[in-house]
Order: structure tokens, then C-alpha cells, then sequence
């Protein structure tokens, strides 16, 4: 699930190998979310194929050349639509974990739209749950309105505590500027 | 234009805290306009509810101004403030303090018993009662009544004398979740038959999103003011 897109929102920090894109995808979502190695270096390659990362080869010492990649013109309108859009929703927790790290600036605002977002979806699922009357219709709706009620106590959570997960270190890297900077001259 | 239901000009209320002073709101701007619902949100201590009390008259700004329904309140006196706040504002607490040695009906009609007279009351607390789903209940006393049907018991009182604005303050605090969902949807169907003004302070985010503005408070200042978007319901799923 958007995982170009979320590719796409880390390389908008700086160029970046698929290595160091995956360790940071494991470190910030690790747990929770599943990333396989091989989807993520196929879906780089079709992100290279679309225009939307260019590559370039990197010679190391007594190492195989590392591919360096960078987001094209195209690929920065992609990872900027996608980190400053509310939706999709159940996208938001991969959305908050690459603004974090990429776009730290966006954050907040990212967070409080996603709330707008779920917000609207609750009122008006409680809108349609007070019409429903036939069936298991009521009950069934009732489960996306608890639903939305979590993600958006969670998400207010989120806004609560923003300073200090911003503040947090990004998972087992170093500082990513450093990891850039370390990157570009390997 | 339309007026303003409820105006808030660079308020702000301080509390003495010993040698000192604590400030519970800071230059706080907010307009609200008639039939709008808003909430106020944010963390314990943030200022939802000094924010509701300067604005049911129940306290006095440190600074600036507060009007209501075109009302400066810092030109009324108590007595005037009082009245003032019985025709016109409906007031639900998160417990809503029910008498004990009185019925339901008896607890909804003695609110505004110096402003009306008995038989008028207890008939218009009745029809209220049996409107939010309580007629079978007009005679219980409160611990014969869940909390769910307590706080109905309460905005029924608040109800009473059809008031143009509605302030509630943690009104599903004591309440579970099936109960909350119950009060939400009666709140709102209220608010658009009766066109009234609804002003919810609540520190759940989920409670908060009944309103079509949610004001979130942070460190006694308004953080932001965001309206809820008006959006599909959901997306239905493929069965297939």
C-alpha cells in the first residue's frame, strides 16, 4: 500500500540507495507494517521506468557499485501531492511516519487535515447510521463509525504529542542529513 | 449580515494561585454564529471550560469583552446576568446534578420555576421528557435512572424555555460509548429542529467531530479553528 508514494516522500528529503530507503521504512513502521526488500527495489525500478526517479551508479572500493537515486521534477509533484493530501486514510500512518522524517515542517498540518478528514467521514456516518433501519445495516456502519472514532483519538494523540515525536531520533540511522551527505560521496 | 450568536474579543481570565497569578484563557477571539455547532476541544487544562463558564455569564473576564446574543456582559449586573442566562442559555454538565428527592419531570421543571409558572413548566418538562425518549420515566427519582438517562434528564432541563443557545461541558464524560454515540445523535437532531446555537467542550476527539467547527484550545489560546468537511460516509467495500 503507497509504497511509491512513500518512496517517493523520503527520496523528497535528498537522493537515497533502496538499502537505506528500506532500513528507514523498517525502522520508522517496522512492526506494524510489512516491507519486502524485493517489492521495494521492483517498485524503485518501475518509479525509474515512470519518470519519477532517476539513477545514477555509484563506484565503490572493493563493494558493487551502489545506485544512488534521486526524485525527477515529476516524482517531487507526486511525494508533495501525496504528504499534503488527507487522503487515502488508511494510508495516514505511513503518510505522519514519511513527514516525520522527510518533511518534518509538514507535520502538524498534515495531522490536523487527516483529522478534518476523519472527522467529516464520522459525522456523516452518524448521519447515515441514524437512518438505518433494516437488517444489519446499522451495526455494520457501526463498526466503521468506531473505527473513525479511534483513528481520530489517535490522530489527536498524535497532535498532542507532535513535539516530541519530531524530536525523536529516526530509527537505527544515523542523522539523515548525514546519511545523504554519506551517500552522495561513498 | 447576521449578528453574531456568541462574540469573544480578546478575553482573557486569570486565576490567583497563591502569591500568583495563573492565566486560564489569553486573548481569545472566537465568533460563533446562530445554529452553528462548535466544539471546544483540547487537553485537561487547556480552558474549554473557563471558555463555556465566561461565556454562560458564570464568570468574569480578567480582559476584553464578551457578547452574547448582542448582550455585553460586562455592563449586567448579577441579577440581570442571571435572567439573562435563564431565557436565553441552556446550560448540560458532564454530571448534571439531578435533585434526589424529586422526580425526573420535577428536576427538569424546577430550574426555571422563578421565571414561570408551575403547571406551564411541569407540562412543557413533560412534552420534553417524552421527546427524548423518557415518558416512561417522568416519575423515577434519579437513582432509579441510568446515567445515560440522567444526563437526557439534564439536557431536558436545559431545554426548558427553548433557550437560543445550548453549552455543554463534557456532557458524555460519565458516559460509555454506546450512551456517548446515543447523545450525539440526540444533540444533533435537537440542534436542527430547534435552530439552536451548540457550543460542546470536549476533550474527545470523537465526541468533538459532532461539531461543524472544532476549536481546539492549547494553553488557555485558541490553536486552531477548523471547519469539519461535509464528506461521503464511507466507501463501500467489495463483497466479492
Amino acid at each position: 500500500m503507497a509504497l511509491q508514494q512513500a518512496l517517493a516522500g523520503l527520496l523528497s528529503a535528498g537522493p537515497a540507495h533502496g538499502y537505506r530507503l528500506f532500513s528507514m521504512l523498517e525502522s520508522e513502521l517496522g512492526p506494524a507494517w510489512d516491507t519486502r526488500q524485493s517489492h521495494l527495489y521492483l517498485t524503485l525500478a518501475r518509479m525509474e521506468r515512470d519518470g519519477l526517479v532517476s539513477a545514477r551508479r555509484i563506484r565503490q572500493r572493493a563493494l558493487p557499485d551502489r545506485q544512488v537515486l534521486e526524485l525527477t521534477p515529476k516524482g517531487r509533484v507526486l511525494a508533495e501531492q501525496w504528504m499534503r493530501g488527507a487522503e487515502p486514510l488508511p494510508e495516514m500512518v505511513v503518510k505522519l511516519a514519511v513527514a516525520r522524517i522527510s518533511r518534518p515542517e509538514l507535520f502538524e498540518d498534515l495531522a490536523a487535515a487527516i483529522s478534518d478528514e476523519v472527522a467529516g467521514r464520522l459525522k456523516s456516518l452518524r448521519q447515515l447510521s441514524s437512518s438505518l433501519k433494516v437488517g444489519f445495516q446499522r451495526q455494520a456502519v457501526g463498526l466503521e463509525i468506531a473505527r473513525r472514532q479511534a483513528e481520530i483519538r489517535w490522530l489527536s494523540s498524535v497532535r498532542d504529542d507532535a513535539a516530541a515525536i519530531l524530536a525523536q531520533p529516526v530509527g537505527h540511522t544515523r542523522n539523515r542529513q548525514e546519511d545523504m551527505r554519506s551517500e552522495r560521496f561513498a | 449580515m447576521r449578528e453574531p450568536a456568541i462574540e469573544l474579543s480578546g478575553v482573557g481570565r486569570e486565576y490567583p494561585s497563591g502569591a500568583e497569578r495563573v492565566s486560564a484563557l489569553r486573548d481569545v477571539d472566537l465568533i460563533i454564529y446562530p445554529g452553528e455547532a462548535v466544539a471546544i476541544t483540547g487537553p485537561s487544562g487547556s480552558g474549554k471550560t473557563t471558555l463555556l463558564n465566561l461565556v454562560a455569564g458564570l464568570e468574569h473576564t480578567s480582559s476584553g469583552q464578551v457578547r452574547v446574543l448582542g448582550q455585553d456582559f460586562s455592563g449586567l449586573s448579577e441579577g440581570k446576568l442571571t435572567a439573562f442566562r435563564a431565557k436565553h442559555i441552556g446550560l448540560v454538565f458532564q454530571d448534571p446534578h439531578l435533585l434526589p428527592g424529586l422526580s425526573a419531570v420535577e428536576n427538569v421543571a424546577v430550574a426555571r420555576l422563578p421565571w414561570a409558572r408551575r403547571s406551564e413548566l411541569m407540562s412543557e418538562a413533560r412534552k420534553l421528557l417524552e421527546a427524548l425518549g423518557l415518558g416512561h420515566r417522568l416519575h423515577h427519582p434519579p437513582s432509579r435512572l441510568s446515567a445515560g438517562e440522567r444526563q437526557r434528564v439534564g439536557l431536558a432541563r436545559a431545554l426548558l424555555g427553548q433557550p437560543q443557545i445550548l453549552l455543554a461541558d463534557e456532557p458524555t464524560g460519565n458516559l460509555d460509548s454506546q450512551t456517548t454515540e446515543g447523545l450525539i445523535a440526540l444533540l444533533t437532531e435537537l440542534r436542527e429542529e430547534m435552530q439552536i446555537t451548540l457550543v460542546i467542550a470536549t476533550h474527545d476527539p470523537a465526541v468533538a467531530a459532532m461539531g461543524q467547527r472544532i476549536v481546539r484550545l492549547s494553553g488557555g489560546r485558541i490553536d486552531s479553528d477548523r471547519s469539519v468537511p461535509v464528506l461521503r460516509p464511507v466507501e463501500a467495500q467489495k463483497l466479492d
